[in-house]
């Protein structure tokens, strides 16, 4: 039995502590507050400290932590990234740039994604059909380019998508582990 | 229509400030204070200069994880917390029922006289916070 820590990172209103509750099989740990600037961004609560859930993916356990999408709490970032062994970068495709983002989040996370794996998952598709999917693969591919980043539109809300998402993920670490075993 | 939020609001920063001034006026030990939302945004702070930008978005933080703890715990409302450290200590005191709360970094840990000078500062916020 594996035990796996899973780091949910993206924008505010990205859509991460919903995909947590979705795939969380205890009651999530939260800590939303009510936003008090809406003029700045127009969403009722934010996350300030982290969300926690758990799911267990019989034989492995999988813990499951959302960090603030704000950088101003970044401190939390490197707190919860030293003890993460995989990334699921959420951005909404119906933000301004979110290829930017996806660049931003990448690159504060590189040392994971090259250590452990990394995912990236597209909220709101449905309501940018555009070239944006082409634009994040390319902006993965010149932040990580000894690697490749799987690229998913998803509805956070959808527990069934978001599971395959982490599937993905931890097919992915585990495919690196054993690559890594082989080589040494 | 969007409220204006409380740290571009002038009558609240105003209010915080003169919070904030009375409490470094009447406790000593106090090294720096800032006054926060709950998600983290500076209302005002003590001193102006030199004060960590950090400090609201850390206490938002550890106020948002002790409420987690005693939501959790089922063990009421948070009053305040307290971090003692080798050189200093760190209280966070919300603010009466506001999304707000006052952050004080002490060169000590605080005795019961500057803990009530916290509570004081808290208590004259929540009073002069405008109604609305």
């Amino acid at each position: 039995m594996a035990e796996y820590v899973i780091l949910f990172a993206g924008p505010m209103g990205a859509g991460k502590t919903t995909a947590i509750r979705s795939l969380s099989e205890i009651e999530v740990v939260s800590t939303e507050v009510a936003n008090t600037d809406r003029e700045a961004f127009d969403k009722p609560t934010t996350t300030v400290g982290m969300d926690y859930g758990e799911i267990d993916l019989d034989p492995d356990k999988v813990r499951l932590y959302g960090v603030p999408g704000q950088a101003r709490f970044d401190f939390m970032w490197e707190i919860l990234r030293e003890r993460a062994m995989g990334l699921i970068v959420l951005v909404n495709a119906d933000a301004p740039e979110p290829e930017r983002h996806v660049y931003e989040h990448l690159t504060a996370f590189a040392e994971l994604a090259r250590r452990g794996g990394v995912v990236v998952g597209v909220t709101r598709y449905d309501l940018q059909r555009t070239d944006i999917g082409d634009r994040i693969v390319a902006t993965a591919r010149a932040v990580l380019p000894d690697r490749v980043t799987p690229v998913f539109a998803v509805d956070a809300r959808d527990q069934e998508q978001m599971r395959t998402l982490l599937l993905s993920l931890i097919a992915d670490i585990e495919t690196r582990q054993a690559v890594a075993e082989a080589a040494s | 229509m969007t409220t204006l939020a409380p740290h571009r609001d002038p009558a609240i920063v105003s209010a915080a400030s003169a919070a904030l001034a009375g409490f470094a006026a009447e406790c000593r030990l106090v090294r720096a204070a800032s006054a926060l939302t709950d998600d983290g945004f500076t209302i005002a702070r003590i001193p102006q200069v030199g004060t960590d930008e950090r400090l609201a978005s850390m206490a938002s933080t550890l106020q948002a994880l002790t409420d987690a703890v005693v939501r959790e715990l089922r063990i009421g409302r948070t009053d305040h917390l307290q971090v003692v450290a080798s050189e200093g200590a760190v209280v966070v005191r919300r603010v009466g029922t506001q999304r707000c709360a006052i952050v004080a970094v002490f060169d000590e840990p605080p005795g019961p006289d500057d803990l009530t000078d916290l509570e004081t500062a808290a208590a004259r916020l929540a009073e002069a916070w405008p109604a609305g």
